[in-house]
């Protein structure tokens, strides 16, 4: 099922929280809400719900304008980040509790509900209250619970946060695949970015109630548009152009920034007021004293040995980057104080702030 | 900002006409009394009534000996209920765990039993003086200050016992374990540590003790004949009606009332500002203590809890002893007495089961309905609500009983002469505890509970059937089987407003002991005693519902 929101605009009290806002999901893909608290995805996530109402604005289900359609009759399963499972009933009760609602006959919601918990792989738990299950069992059962009444449009407000990494990981696999198999429309709001790329179809970007940039997640990844989604992807490098020089022989365009000219195959805007965004990982270290344009000097400031990279601050021109370097056997590891060349990609991209 | 009313509807329709309840029914016989206290016979607004109040050297006594009574009970209890409370969570002693059924068992023995019962034991005739008699000697005269502070503390210090409990009971035994390794010894530590982290608790234990000790009617009426107190004056006020104006009982009243805010503002100003956030974690455990300190722990909660279960073994024994007017004949065995309060004149158990079921079931159903819209459907009439519906706990129920008649005895609504007017009063004086117990299941249920629920295909009115209600079930069971116990216990509201026929249990009561009729007293109070523990029995043992115990 298709969800479109129309120019929609919300406010709580003074405080706007959306001004047109504009978004569409396509039937039966991922899409996360990602962005820093505030931001306002989980005020647009129970908007889908239908806890809150817009203050002017559309929302369509389909064709279907849901705007002002009570909660209760949206048809949409929600997983909450507190899994909100009633305490004073059991598992397999919790999982029937919206088949129930909807008048299915226990016999058949009963099977239907140990079908589901047999999917999340839950089903010698069926007759205990949650209070006696893990945090990862009872993110289960929420899905579960969601999933059983075979929702038109699932919602995921942050449903990993309260655990672990490694179950994080382990979940993230179930969520995608129980989402995939009932190809199901899903919107996952998260403010962990490595969740939201590796579990989406598209990264919605947002900032103070506006999505900046929505997109695949590996583009959003490669190809920030803006320095905040640069920044909050993936933690960039953001070198302030100051001017832009005459082009060299080598074809490049010569963008002078705040550690030195850095050559670039992209076209800058001559205006200024952007960056050149450079991962951390796109940089390469080499020993000794710079020979080329484009080659910057620094110091290694510390050194952070995390197992398959290393991490390093490098002083350059008083500015500090981040360099991640794959562990490999050729490589040394580079200690504090000495000095390094610092090689940047030609073909970083150029971002607004 | 919060809105004036919920969002839905319903709930904003229930809102208002919950507030507009507790207005009429509460809030205008209140305040129309105070206003009254403040018209003086001219029709003017003045002082004046207070004036001629304190001009007179009696009027004057009485609120001296109130407040002194009140000072001298909260010290009392405090120290027996917060000694008590400190040797159960540190020692190990044998006997310990029969203190936490202390607070419910004194909690819920009506007070007119209590004095009843002290006066067979202690009385000029009571069984003491009786074995002291042949030795030529005889005991202080029960109906005194003594006696007075003695049995309102066995009646009191509970409430001390399970606040005090309650900070102990939250405290880090890590603070303790700081102050000790930074190099106070235990018994400093003691002193240090522990006793301020405290002060809260018993600041609040005493400000409670002190509200339960002046607006305790019961006690005083029947062992205070010496020393008049607020409650007691007020109710003589109002029953020789020809002596008094109702300017003097309503200004009686109102000063009860004042004291009672005055408190409040006390309690706000101090002991609220006090209050410390405690990091939770485990309570210190009870440790092994010397020999001579388990004697003694374990021999003073022996004598504390004999003393304080003794009125029910008194009743039981004098219900069934023959009596020649007020002597009571120990020894001989009869049930003329039971069958007198179960057959002949059996009136009274029933009004009291009546009136306390009646006022049960609305105070039970309005305390949910309240209670959720304090709670979860925030708005500013709802924070009235919360507000007003609490106002009884600062009232004493003499004071109550005379505004309500105050206000229900000419139109637009007459009241007075109702068995209605009864179980409003009960109501009123039982339902902020109700509340506070719905309430607090409630602040535990996160919204998305709810939210879960309708997302899930309920609709509101439904998931709060569905959802909210059997998640306060427990709670609010047990609070309802309270409501029921200690509305059977009523006495200082009712005997202002009970008429011919309707006499409660602890009216009979009150009524028998005043005409000197131990016997015939102690065989209502046995019925009542019974009436009141066997549901309690039944609710904890078969369903296992918690109530008055201390988690």
């Amino acid at each position: 099922m298709q969800v479109t929101l129309e120019a929609i605009h919300h406010s709580y009290g003074s405080t706007e929280v959306f001004r047109n806002l504009d978004l569409r999901i396509q039937s039966g893909e991922l899409l996360s809400l990602l962005g820093p608290s505030g931001c306002g995805k989980t005020t647009l996530l129970r908007m889908l719900a239908g806890f809150i109402e817009p203050d002017s604005g559309k929302v369509f289900f389909a064709d279907e304008d849901v705007t002002r359609l009570a909660v209760h009759r949206r048809e949409v399963g929600m997983v909450f980040q507190d899994y909100a499972l009633f305490p004073d009933r059991s598992v397999l009760d919790n999982v029937m509790f919206g088949l129930r609602a909807r008048k299915v006959p226990a016999a058949a919601a009963r099977k239907k509900a140990i079908e589901m918990l047999e999917r999340v792989g839950l089903q010698e738990f069926a007759s205990q209250k949650p209070q006696s299950l893990s945090g990862g069992q009872r993110q289960r059962v929420a899905m579960a619970r969601a999933l059983v009444i075979e929702p038109k449009l699932l919602l995921l407000d942050e449903p990993l946060s309260a655990l672990d990494a490694g179950l994080r990981s382990e979940l993230r696999h179930l969520v995608r695949q129980l989402q995939r198999e009932f190809g199901i429309t899903t919107v996952f709001v998260t403010h962990d970015q490595e969740e939201a790329l590796t579990i989406s179809d598209q990264v919605a970007v947002m900032q103070a109630g506006s999505i900046i940039q929505m997109a695949k997640p590996q583009e959003v990844y490669r190809e920030p548009t803006s320095a905040f989604v640069a920044r909050f992807v993936g933690n960039a490098n953001l070198l302030k152009i100051r001017s832009v020089l005459p082009a060299g022989s080598h074809g490049l365009h010569r963008l002078l920034t705040d550690v030195g000219i850095v050559l670039s195959s992209r076209q800058a805007p001559e205006s200024g007021g952007s960056f050149v965004s450079v991962r951390g990982e796109s940089i390469s270290l080499l020993e000794g004293e710079p020979e080329a344009e484009g080659e910057l000097a620094g110091v290694i400031q510390s050194v952070e040995f995390r197992g398959a990279t290393v991490g390093y601050d490098v002083n350059v021109s008083d500015q500090r980057l981040r360099v991640n370097r794959p562990t490999t056997a050729v490589e040394p590891v580079y200690l504090t104080g000495q000095k390094v060349v610092l090689h940047l990609p030609t073909d970083a991209p150029i971002v607004t702030a | 900002m919060k809105a004036m009313l919920p969002r839905e509807s319903a709930w904003a329709a229930l809102t208002l006409l919950s507030a507009a309840g507790l207005v009429v029914f509460l809030v205008w016989p209140l305040f129309s009394m105070l206003g009254m206290s403040f018209i003086d016979q001219a029709g003017r607004v003045s002082l004046g009534n207070y004036l001629d109040f304190f001009r007179h050297q009696g009027n004057r006594q009485i609120v001296l000996n109130t407040v002194t009574l009140g000072l001298a009970v909260t010290i009392c209890s405090v120290m027996v209920g917060g000694f008590l409370a400190f040797i159960v969570t540190r020692w190990k002693f044998a006997f310990a765990k029969w203190v936490m059924v202390l607070p419910l068992v004194t909690l819920v023995i009506p007070d007119v039993v209590v004095a009843a019962s002290w006066i067979v034991v202690l009385g000029r005739q009571g069984v003491v003086n009786m074995w002291l008699e042949p030795l030529g000697l005889q005991l202080p005269t029960l109906f005194s200050w003594w006696g007075l502070v003695f049995v309102m503390t066995l009646n009191n210090y509970a409430y001390a016992f399970v606040v005090i409990l309650v900070g102990l009971k939250s405290m880090d035994h890590t603070l303790e374990s700081a102050g000790n390794s930074l190099g106070y010894p235990m018994r400093s530590v003691l002193f240090r540590v522990t006793c301020p982290l405290m002060l809260p608790s018993i600041l609040s234990a005493s400000v409670l003790v002190f509200m339960q000790a002046i607006g305790d009617f019961g006690i005083p009426a029947i062992l205070g004949a010496r020393t008049p107190v607020l409650s007691v004056a007020a109710y003589n006020a109002f029953v020789s009606e020809m002596g008094t104006t109702p300017q003097m009982q309503t200004t009686l009243a109102s000063v009860l009332v004042l004291m009672g805010f005055m408190l409040m503002a006390v309690q706000k100003a101090i002991v609220d500002r006090r209050q410390v956030q405690m990091e939770a974690g485990r309570p210190p455990e009870p440790v092994s203590v010397g020999r001579w300190k388990a004697a003694v722990a374990g021999t003073l909660t022996i004598v504390i809890m004999l003393l304080s279960v003794l009125p029910a073994g008194v009743v039981l024994v004098t219900a069934f002893t023959p009596s020649v007017g007020p002597v009571l004949q120990y020894g001989g065995f009869t049930t003329a007495h039971i069958e007198h309060a179960l057959l002949r004149a059996p009136q009274p158990l029933y009004n009291s089961v009546f009136l306390a079921t009646i006022a049960t079931l609305a105070g039970t159903v309005f305390s949910i309905v309240a209670a959720y819209l304090i709670v979860k459907k925030r708005s500013l009439v709802g924070q009235a609500i919360e507000f007003m519906v609490m106002l009884p706990l600062t009232i004493a129920g003499t004071v109550l009983g005379i505004a309500l008649i105050h206000a229900f005895n000419s139109p637009p609504i007459v009241l007075a002469g109702t068995w209605v007017i009864m179980a409003l009063a009960y109501f009123l004086r039982r339902v902020p505890i109700s509340v506070r117990a719905a309430m607090g299941p409630l602040h535990n249920l996160r919204d998305s509970i709810e939210e879960a629920s309708r997302n899930l295909g309920v609709s509101p009115l439904k998931t709060f059937f569905r959802v909210v209600v059997p998640v306060l079930i427990p709670s609010v069971a047990g609070s309802a089987v309270m409501m029921w116990v200690t509305t059977l216990s009523e006495l200082s509201a009712t005997i202002v407003l009970y008429h011919g026929g309707m006499n409660t249990m602890p009216i009979e009561i009150f009524q028998q002991v005043d005409s000197g009729r131990l016997a015939r007293a102690s065989a209502y109070s046995l019925l009542l005693l019974l009436t009141i523990f066997t549901p309690l029995f039944i609710a904890n043992k078969v369903f296992r519902l918690n109530i008055g115990g201390i988690k």
